[in-house]
């Protein structure tokens, strides 16, 4: 799954970033703000409706991103806790 | 293996430190904290980005130059900010020498970012002291740095600090004295080759070896800061989250204009005290013209609304030092897009309120340039505090201060209306340009929340300080030679002998007036108006000395405080209407325009700005004038 599919709480785990057809510098920047394959990524927020933007804790890192950017970033479920 | 050569160092002055970081990682406090009051601030060759450079002293006497650089995630840029730091760090840039020592500031809380910077950075070869900052928040969520060991694997000299509080500077000095700081690290010794895996991305690989150095300590990945989630839940609820933001800004420009009233009214007093004195001191003649009716009424006018900008201005500075105003961006970004403009464009809108030369300037940190752009242009539509006093003296004088719908007063929800048409006006001209301009793009957000932090006095006062002095400059130099201009352009040349009319009438200011007073004609504007346009351009605030100027020289009357019961009487109502409506647009602000042409680095954007307000202006102007004719006359 991508990251603009994420429900609210779901905790999720960076698989890759994937280059945007328009925007190709999205891939290296999402990765430079720490979007890092095998970093643990969660849904905190999202705009009115569940609308644009969407709020992710990456890291130790809150980032603000658009649905676009979000659905560059592929990811899979963590595993829970053993 | 031998360590690469100490590079010959040629040029002149005192060796270069830069301090580089992520954004929100506390390298301003530690710039501010190195340097104190040594700073200069100007622009980058060629861009403008802004360039703050300062001096210090290290404890062995040596002086070295600090400059601060602009917070960047990598060594790819994603703005002109962050173009300048990859510039300046690769020696590139124009006009700049390449650092001879690298401050990397870490933010403790969050070093695997920070590391990978760290990283970047050391492939250059730059000698580089890592500034571990925030280390006691670090400490208070659990993370527990090894410093010696950080050292050992980055093979850098690491320093731990609480730059907001001074702490760790003296280490920080000390390694800045130490010959082996400024030699160029070592190969690190991590067990990723990047050699042997051509086929791995660069950012993939730095983040492979931040990740050894991590584990190599013992860090875990996710530290939440449970008092800033706390926070957040409540402050970005999608419900909850846009009315707090409404009362913050609703309480937030009760104060500015409450707070505001004594000490606006004591510069005012001051000013008056010093009129008098002046006058009791120099006979009446063309010196006391000058002096008093030009210098001093033009420059007090403007002084008295410092406090409206500071008032305004503390509390931008506590939203931004708190690390709620990104929140705000947060909350406004889906409003801002219908407009086509990213929520980031909140805050240079919103000091567009105070002053649009700020706001223009605050649009440094839109990284699209179509965004950035539009938020310039329609900055001017914000309704600055230089438009305040003659949206008073103009609602003083035509609009009755009668209480409608039981509560409200005229005058306010007049007052009211002129702010909220240029917000309206200026999403029209947004929405416009975005659906000439842009074929469906895709634009960038990428936005970071920081953690929340309790705003300082140092910093706050200092931010003040900076910002009074830039708008006490704008008033010690345009305005006051556009004031003396004006008090000689209306005193000269003398009225002959036989003169039958007011004075000003023969002047220059006199002559220009009416030579453009038929254009303005078709509005409403007399010749007494169309020559306080001139003045006005300087700054807006200027058409209201300009106006009693001209009043009090035509009709033999002293001070400002009567041309409201002068200009009723004088003036339509139509006539006043329409210079209310007119200065919602205000094209003739030239500190505006200069303002644009240096964000923009050309004369195409202000050219176009005060095309489409002047435009405008004229249109709602002419509108005005008409209807009112057609209702009250």
């Amino acid at each position: 799954m991508t990251l603009d599919k994420a429900r609210i709480g779901q905790k999720l785990i960076v698989r890759e970033v994937r280059a945007h057809p328009r925007q190709p510098d999205w891939q290296r920047w999402l990765t430079d703000i720490g979007f890092i394959p095998g970093e643990p990524v969660e849904l905190l927020q999202t705009g009115l409706l569940g609308k644009d933007p969407m709020l992710f804790r990456v890291g130790q890192a809150k980032f603000a991103l658009r649905r676009a950017e979000a659905a560059c970033i592929a990811c899979v479920e963590q595993m829970p806790e053993s | 293996m031998t360590a690469p050569a100490q590079k010959i160092q040629l040029h002149l002055g005192p060796p270069l430190i830069a301090l580089v970081g992520n954004p929100n990682c506390g390298k301003t406090a530690l710039f501010n904290r190195l340097t104190g009051s040594r700073q200069k601030v100007a622009n980058y060759a060629g861009v403008t980005v802004e360039r703050k450079e300062g001096r210090l002293q290290t404890p062995q006497a040596r002086s070295l130059r600090v400059l601060d650089l602009p917070g960047t995630y990598g060594l790819i840029p994603r703005s002109p900010d962050e173009q300048v730091t990859t510039d300046v760090l690769h020696g590139t840039a124009r006009g700049e020498t390449q650092p001879d020592l690298v401050v990397c500031v870490l933010d403790a809380t969050n070093l695997r970012r920070g590391l990978r910077l760290v990283l970047n950075i050391r492939e250059l070869g730059l000698p580089i002291i890592v500034a571990l900052n925030m280390t006691d928040l670090a400490r208070k969520r659990g993370i527990d740095i090894d410093i010696a060991r950080l050292s050992a694997l980055l093979k850098l000299p690491v320093v731990p600090m609480v730059a907001i509080d001074g702490e760790g500077m003296d280490a920080l000095l000390t390694a800045l004295d130490k010959a082996e700081s400024w030699h160029h690290p070592l190969p690190l010794g991590l067990a990723v080759d990047m050699t042997e895996d051509a086929g791995i991305h660069p950012a993939v690989s730095d983040q492979m070896l931040a990740q050894q150095i991590l584990d190599a300590l013992g860090i875990e990945s996710a530290y939440p800061h449970p008092a800033t989630d706390r926070i957040d839940a409540i402050v970005l609820h999608p419900v909850a989250g846009p009315l707090i933001l409404t009362i913050v800004l609703f309480l937030i420009f009760q104060a500015v204009f409450v707070g505001a009233e004594w000490p606006t009214a004591m510069i005012e007093t001051g000013i008056g005290t010093i009129a008098d004195t002046l006058n009791g001191m120099i006979a009446a003649g063309w010196l006391r013209t000058l002096l008093v009716d030009g210098m001093l009424a033009g420059v007090g006018g403007v002084l008295a609304f410092l406090p409206q900008i500071l008032i305004l201005y503390f509390f931008i500075l506590i939203l931004e030092e708190s690390g709620y105003m990104p929140r705000a961006a947060f909350l406004l970004d889906r409003m801002m897009g219908h407009a086509g403009l990213s929520g980031r464009s909140f805050i240079p809108l919103l000091s567009s309120f105070a002053c649009a030369v700020p706001g223009i300037m605050a649009t440094r940190s839109i990284s699209n340039t179509r965004d950035r752009l539009i938020t310039i242009m329609i900055a001017p539509l914000m309704t600055c505090s230089a438009r305040l006093p003659v949206y008073a003296l103009l609602i003083g004088a035509f609009i009755p201060a009668k209480t409608v719908l039981g509560v409200m007063n005229l005058q306010g929800l007049v007052l009211f209306a002129l702010y909220l048409i240029g917000i309206v006006m200026a999403f029209v001209i947004a929405w416009l340009l975005k659906h000439l301009t842009a074929r469906r793009q895709t634009r960038t957000l990428m936005m970071e929340l920081p953690t929340y932090h309790l705003p300082r006095i140092g910093s706050l006062a200092l931010g003040l300080w900076q910002r009074a002095q830039i708008f006490i400059r704008r008033v010690g130099t345009i305005i006051l030679i556009l004031t003396l201009l004006l008090s000689l352009l209306s005193s000269f040349p003398l009225p002959p002998a036989d003169a039958t009319e007011p004075a000003i009438r023969y002047s220059f200011a006199g002559q220009i007036g009416e030579f453009i007073a038929p254009f303005f004609a078709p509005i409403g504007f007399n010749w007494q108006i169309s020559i306080a346009l001139i003045p006005g351009m300087a700054a807006r605030e200027m058409m209201v000395g300009a106006l009693s100027t001209v009043y009090a020289l035509s009709s033999d009357l002293d001070g400002a405080q009567l041309l409201v019961p002068m200009i009723a009487k004088e003036w339509s109502l139509a006539t006043g209407m329409a210079l209310l409506a007119w200065f919602i647009f205000a094209p003739q602000c030239i500190s505006t325009l200069a303002a644009a042409r240096r964000e923009t680095g050309g004369w195409g954007i202000p050219a176009a700005i005060l095309i489409y307000l002047f435009a405008l202006a004229y249109l709602a102007s002419w509108l005005t004038y008409r209807i009112s004719l057609y209702l009250f006359h």
